[in-house]
């Protein structure tokens, strides 16, 4: 499966997707500290962007074992982390969010099998950062209302479409596998069907479908694995909300299927694929 | 993808179709169900949650105005609850946390333009008012699916707690007491079943109620431990008439309670509006409440207060003692044991409770408003509440240069709080610009007091 051609054009197929999930996460970001009320003050984003880039320099380092210069790094895949956490982190504390952005560079580092990182940086930093300092840290939903929302929809779309088939693919199997069981469920409840639709309208959702679900590095390769992975995580995720009331039941359902899935890597033997997409942070 | 847009325009279309009525804004978690086809009538319903650790404390303040004995009303709830797992409690204590949070006016006095600053402070406190609801229960429930899990009196109340099969039974048993249950409550009811809540029906005793002389319904207290942390409202919105407006009170450990399905939004604070707001707060409030309301579609809950119970400044009331904290369902304060703690009035006191006040208030419709208001306590200690500011002009002698330039840019002040009175609540402003000239802010300084033009000022010796 592919992104259809008509939407490739010059610009599209030499640039690196990324810039384009950095615009849209921009997108984002602008259309929260419009929306809400309760978005980290404006400068946390260079607070967390400066640690980010900071680790990610040191851990270069580490992996490279010698001294290298910081403009030799590439940095794009740490501005997405970067982004994701002020989106989704929220805390009381500056160095929280410091700490994040050392949590997501360095887990990097520490968890990883010899094809790449098992965990999405973001992800694995905010997961650990809930049970470890569950009285700092919080995960607001991130409502923005329904305008907001669709503008937000549309960015994100428009920036996984131009990214590439397989971001697409898993995205649009996670949203397609969770809203099927949210409506399923409203379904059997009775409900009125304002009432799914009005719970999947929310910024976390947004983030994580876009950004956090389908980094390349830690979904599986094949089509087949990628179904199975994204209806894992949306049948945890909606096991974990609707039976014991989780509410970040997101990012730890992701967290599990990643560490099911790195588990899987590391002692199942399998032949090694070649993929050339470019890493995601 | 244009499946998924087709998806979600019917709910966008949905959303948009709220309308704003005229001020009454009624609404609670149950819905009454009363004998007679009476035009229920209540005011904002008042609710406060206390919880820590999956334990919840839910106080529902009663403010029913019609007659005791068609006073009825039906809640879900998550489990089954017994006789020890319910109170009755004072009016006054929800008045006193009402009291506590409500958006408060604060004065200063501008000091002598002549002379060095003096700033005095005050508060002031508005009013609320308590709610009322009812039940009715019935024996032959068995054929109907209906399991009566209880029945027992509690104070002024007879309760009967419910599990239901399916939503025609639990309908069908309610109807033939001669309750009107509208239709659109039934898949309502029907979604509670699937989700294995119990319902708790509650009426009023009347024998007790005369004989011990109640003046009105006092709130009832429910405890139970759950993993739902909820709001149910979608009973109260089957057969309201217009939009409705809930407060919801939290008090729990850690800090501020948010939903997690809709937005929340901070009210306006820490505005400054002209002086004789102070004789009309009431209505500014509700005026500005309304505006706010309407500007967001009545899809977003708005934040009065967040607040440790530590401290507060200003004060709007006095801070609550640890017993009625207690009362109220903070079972995590430590119990005074009638020594009447008194925490700080400017800053945490010397024992300060681990308690964190939030004050939500919503006006809503079925539309806006179509799915139960799920709950999620963050971390967030951050500081917030209704400030309004008026500021006094000077009033005495002042006879310097100073006061000159003083008196000059009072009007332009003037003319900001009512621009600011304007924008919040939609008020005409030159309605509001007569009356503050009669209140002591006239817009006509000359009226008053002779202003030397500013080229004397200059060049004039002193």
């Amino acid at each position: 499966m592919r992104a259809p051609d008509f939407f490739q054009t010059r610009i599209t197929q030499k640039a690196d997707p990324r810039y384009f999930q950095i615009l849209a996460l921009l997108s984002l970001a602008v259309i929260q500290i419009t929306q809400s009320d309760f978005s980290p003050d404006f400068y946390l984003f260079p607070v967390v962007l400066g640690t980010i880039l900071v680790s990610h320099y040191m851990s270069e380092i580490y992996v490279k074992g010698k001294l290298i210069s910081p403009l030799c790094c590439d940095y794009r895949s740490v501005f997405i982390s970067a982004f994701s956490l002020f989106l989704l982190l929220r805390a009381n504390e500056i160095w929280v969010y410091a700490l994040a952005a050392f949590v997501c560079v360095f887990g990097k580092v520490v968890f990883r099998t010899p094809k790449g990182h098992i965990f999405n940086p973001a992800n694995l930093a905010i997961v650990l950062l809930l049970l470890v300092l569950p009285n700092h840290v919080w995960v607001s939903p991130g409502q923005w209302g329904h305008s907001a929302w669709l503008a937000g929809f549309m960015v994100c779309l428009a920036a996984l479409v131009l990214s590439g088939a397989r971001q697409l693919d898993t995205a649009f199997l996670f949203f397609v596998s969770f809203g099927g069981i949210v409506l399923a469920r409203a379904l059997w409840l009775g409900d009125d069907l304002a009432i799914p639709f009005h719970s999947v309208q929310n910024g976390a959702l947004l983030v994580f479908t876009f950004f956090m679900i389908t980094d390349p590095r830690t979904t599986p390769e094949t089509f087949r694995n990628r179904f199975i992975f994204a209806v894992c995580v949306a049948g945890l995720s909606a096991a974990m909300i609707y039976i014991f009331q989780i509410r970040e039941a997101l990012f730890y359902a992701l967290a599990i299927v990643c560490a099911g899935y790195g588990a899987y890597q590391l002692f199942v033997r399998r032949r090694g694929e070649h993929h050339h997409e470019t890493s995601f942070a | 993808m244009k499946r998924l847009l087709h998806k979600f325009l019917p709910a966008v279309c949905a959303m948009f179709a709220a309308m704003c009525l005229v001020s009454p804004a009624y609404a609670f978690c149950g819905f009454y169900v009363a004998k007679a086809d009476t035009g229920l009538f209540n005011t904002a319903s008042k609710v406060i949650m206390a919880r820590a650790d999956n334990r919840t404390v839910m106080t529902m303040a009663n403010d029913f105005q019609g007659d005791v004995e068609d006073f009825a009303i039906v809640i879900p709830v998550p489990t089954i609850i017994t006789e020890n797992q319910v109170n009755v409690t004072e009016n006054s204590i929800i008045e006193h946390l009402d009291a506590y949070t409500a958006p408060r006016l604060v004065e200063y006095y501008d000091s002598n333009p002549c002379a060095p600053p003096r700033i005095q402070e005050m508060a002031m406190m508005r009013s609320a008012a308590p709610q009322a609801a009812g039940v009715d229960r019935q024996q032959k429930a068995k054929a109907l699916g209906v399991t009566i899990e209880a029945e027992y009196s509690v104070g002024e109340y007879d309760i009967v707690i419910l599990s239901a099969e399916q939503s025609d039974g639990l309908q069908t048993f309610l109807d033939s007491e001669g309750y009107k249950v509208p239709e659109n409550a039934r898949k309502v009811l029907g979604s509670y079943i699937k989700q294995d809540m119990k319902f708790f029906l509650a009426k009023v005793d009347l024998e007790k109620f005369e004989s011990e002389g109640y003046q009105f319904l006092r709130p009832l207290q429910v405890a139970y431990e759950s993993e739902k942390f909820m709001l149910p409202v979608r009973l109260g919105t089957v057969n309201s008439k217009g939009p409705q407006d809930i407060i919801l009170f939290t008090l729990t450990k850690k800090g501020r309670v948010e939903p997690v399905n809709y937005r929340t939004v901070k009210i306006p604070s820490d505005k400054n509006i002209p002086l004789y707001v102070e004789n009309e707060f009431g209505d500014f409030y509700k005026a500005m409440f309304t505006k706010a309301a309407e500007r967001e579609d009545m899809e977003v809950m708005f934040l009065e207060y967040a607040w440790n119970m530590s401290w507060c400044d200003p004060c709007a009331a006095d801070p609550l003692p640890n017993k009625d904290l207690r009362t109220l369902g903070a079972w995590w304060v430590s119990d005074d044991k009638g020594r009447n703690i008194r925490p700080g009035r400017f800053a945490p006191g010397p024992a300060p409770v681990d308690v964190f006040v939030t004050r939500l208030h919503a006006r809503y419709t079925a539309e806006s408003f179509p799915a139960d208001i799920q709950l999620q306590e963050t971390s967030d200690t951050k500081n917030f509440q209704g400030r309004y500011i008026l500021q006094h002009p000077w009033d005495g002698e002042a006879e310097c240069k100073q006061a000159d330039v003083y008196y000059q840019k009072l009007p332009e002040r003037f003319e900001e709080e009512a621009k600011t009175l304007a924008n919040l609540t939609g008020w005409k402003i030159s309605d509001i610009r007569e009356k503050m000239a009669s209140n002591g802010q006239p817009f006509d300084i000359s009226e008053k007091r002779e202003i030397t033009p500013w080229w004397e000022r200059i060049w004039s010796n002193d």
